[in-house]
């Protein structure tokens, strides 16, 4: 499922026994976890239908349990001594950024948080932080988390608009920063376009 | 240096890291004597694809078995890690994948935050605390954070907790990736061959001028500047031109003089691409002071501390700077003629007000701290 607000952010949710969608993108790599998948046909739909990127966009993913599919094989792979390094080297949280910067072929700072309403604030923080010493010129919040049935990325842009909406909504702690993220999406009270 | 009234301030209160070397005092002396703190991965773990391959590790020998995570953080209460953490507003972790096994494996905020309940007083409560996953360059980059942190008023301190661990299952991952030297890491060395992962963790308070006064910690110094960029090259292999790494460099040492720049700590892992595309990296980034600015990597002393290993190194740094005495690179003996860097054979006087710390990390990321004496 997706869903977009205009000028603000897309949503995406893919059921984890379906195919994960194909982007356009031309990665030689292809080599990412199903969560990355579902995060970079949310970034296309983003760049597409939202706000285009730049060589100079940062990305800052926020996720709670990261890459679980390739963490799964690592520690069956540790457990049975046999390495599997080639998800080894794709599965840290990280990989929710990099692959995106690599995507769209920009050279922002790109990082990945954990910690709920506490990391989102903190991503907001440095947005600010980033624009002002000129590490960047925009930057795109991702969150990623699977549950036990999905796939689920959003992506929003940090702008004056999703800044107010953050400031404005009340957002529970303890929610992976997927949800938060829709929640912010939601108290645009904008309609959500599929 | 005078303390100021200022927002953009982010002084250093603490800095200190639990190495396969020691910590504090015993740490830095022996950085600069010229010591290792390596063992070899066979003597360690008993695994048969570690046996031959395994080469060299810098692991904290009172660690045992595969869930590390916890007995480090109980090592790093009882020795680096102050009771002003609990007097933070905010508590940056930096890891990469943290433990492959274990209630928390894979899952390294959940580690830290199991550490810090733990610990806690009873008479506090635990600080808000994220953890910046951002491979090798996760403590750099969480050194960047608490300083924006305190740039936008998210918070006026802020401890920082470097951490990762090493076990066999993730060294055996390594040396499949080939990552792994089977010698040691020998970071500019003609005969480099990739590094030697090891485990650690770091601990620093960062925090403006108000609670730097409300800590009653003395002042280390200051962390003067910071940049972050992206290859978006590879997944493990660097961008071999090192164009993004100097950018991030020079964004960090924006308004610095080249010329007052008196130390880079490389992050010289070892491997073939990643050394020469530093250097290229620090060429392009300071034109003709580029050779004359003194460079050393310790990842031939302390490993490659994986997660850690940026917020160690920023912590050797600073403590390289307070002492005014500079580390020189452990495992060079021949240095490669490609890589033209005034590398640091033996420990030098630090003649110069500033230092820069800089890691590149999986999938291309790049992180660059500026720090500055007391």
């Amino acid at each position: 499922m997706l869903e977009c607000v205009p000028g603000l952010g897309v949503a995406v949710s893919v059921p984890r026994v379906e195919p994960i969608p194909k982007s356009a993108f031309v990665l030689k790599d292809k080599r990412f976890d199903p969560l990355v998948g579902v995060t970079l046909h949310a970034l296309e739909t983003f760049a597409a239908r939202v706000a285009p990127t730049t060589p100079r966009t940062a990305h800052i993913a926020l996720t709670d349990r990261g890459c679980t599919a390739h963490l799964n094989r690592v520690f069956d792979s540790v457990r049975a001594q046999r390495p599997r390094q080639a998800f080894f080297a794709r599965a840290s949280n990280t990989m929710l950024a990099s692959y995106p910067a690599m995507a769209v072929q920009s050279h922002g700072p790109c990082f990945a948080l954990s910690g709920s309403t506490d990391a989102l604030r903190l991503a907001f923080a440095s947005a600010t932080a980033l624009t002002q010493t000129r590490n960047c010129d925009c930057i795109v919040l991702i969150a990623a988390d699977d549950d036990n049935t999905t796939h689920r990325a959003s992506v929003i842009a940090v702008t004056e608009r999703s800044r107010r909406l953050y400031k404005a909504s009340s957002l529970p702690d303890g929610l992976p920063p997927v949800d938060l993220l829709n929640l912010i999406l939601l108290d645009s009270k904008e309609p959500l376009l599929s | 240096m005078n303390v100021r009234n200022s927002s953009h301030d982010y002084y250093v209160l603490h800095a200190d890291a639990l190495t396969c070397l020691g910590h504090g005092d015993a740490l830095f002396n022996a950085l600069n004597m010229g010591r290792s703190g390596l063992s070899v991965a066979s003597d360690v773990f008993d695994h048969p694809a570690i046996d031959e391959h395994g080469g060299h590790v810098g692991i904290l020998p009172q660690v045992t078995g595969e869930d590390r995570l916890g007995q480090i953080f109980e090592l790093a209460f009882a020795t680096i890690i102050p009771s002003a953490l609990w007097s933070c507003d905010l508590i940056i972790g930096a890891c990469s994948v943290g433990d492959l096994v274990g209630d928390d494996a894979g899952n390294p905020r959940a580690a830290l935050s199991r550490s810090l309940s733990r610990h806690c007083p009873p008479t506090r409560l635990v600080p808000p605390h994220v953890v910046v996953s951002s491979a090798c360059s996760s403590g750099t980059d969480a050194v960047s954070l608490a300083a924006q942190a305190l740039s936008t008023g998210l918070a006026s301190a802020v401890g920082i907790l470097a951490f990762d661990s090493l076990g066999a299952g993730k060294l055996m991952q390594h040396v499949a990736l080939g990552t792994q030297s089977r010698d040691r890491a020998r970071p500019f060395d003609t005969s480099r061959s990739g590094t030697s992962f090891g485990e650690a963790c770091a601990c620093k308070i960062l925090a403006n001028s108000y609670a730097a006064t409300r800590l009653k910690l003395p002042i280390m110094g200051r962390v003067v500047g910071y940049g972050a960029s992206a290859d978006a090259h590879d997944v493990t292999a660097p961008n071999p031109h090192g164009t993004y790494v100097a950018e991030a460099l020079q964004r960090a040492c924006i308004g610095v003089e080249p010329g007052n720049i008196g130390y880079i700590n490389a992050h010289g892992s070892g491997t073939r691409l990643n050394d020469l595309a530093e250097t290229k990296a620090i060429e392009l980034a300071f034109s003709s002071e580029a050779k004359k600015i003194p460079v050393s990597s310790t990842k031939g002393a302390l490993g490659h501390t994986l997660g850690a290993t940026g917020l160690v190194e920023a912590v050797v740094t600073m403590n390289a700077l307070k002492r005014s005495e500079l580390p020189p690179v452990y495992g060079l003996v021949t240095p490669d003629p490609d890589i033209t860097l005034n590398l640091l054979r033996v420990a030098s006087p630090s003649t110069k007000p500033y230092a820069a710390s800089v890691t590149l990390g999986f999938g291309g990321v790049n992180s660059a701290i500026l720090l500055e004496a007391a």
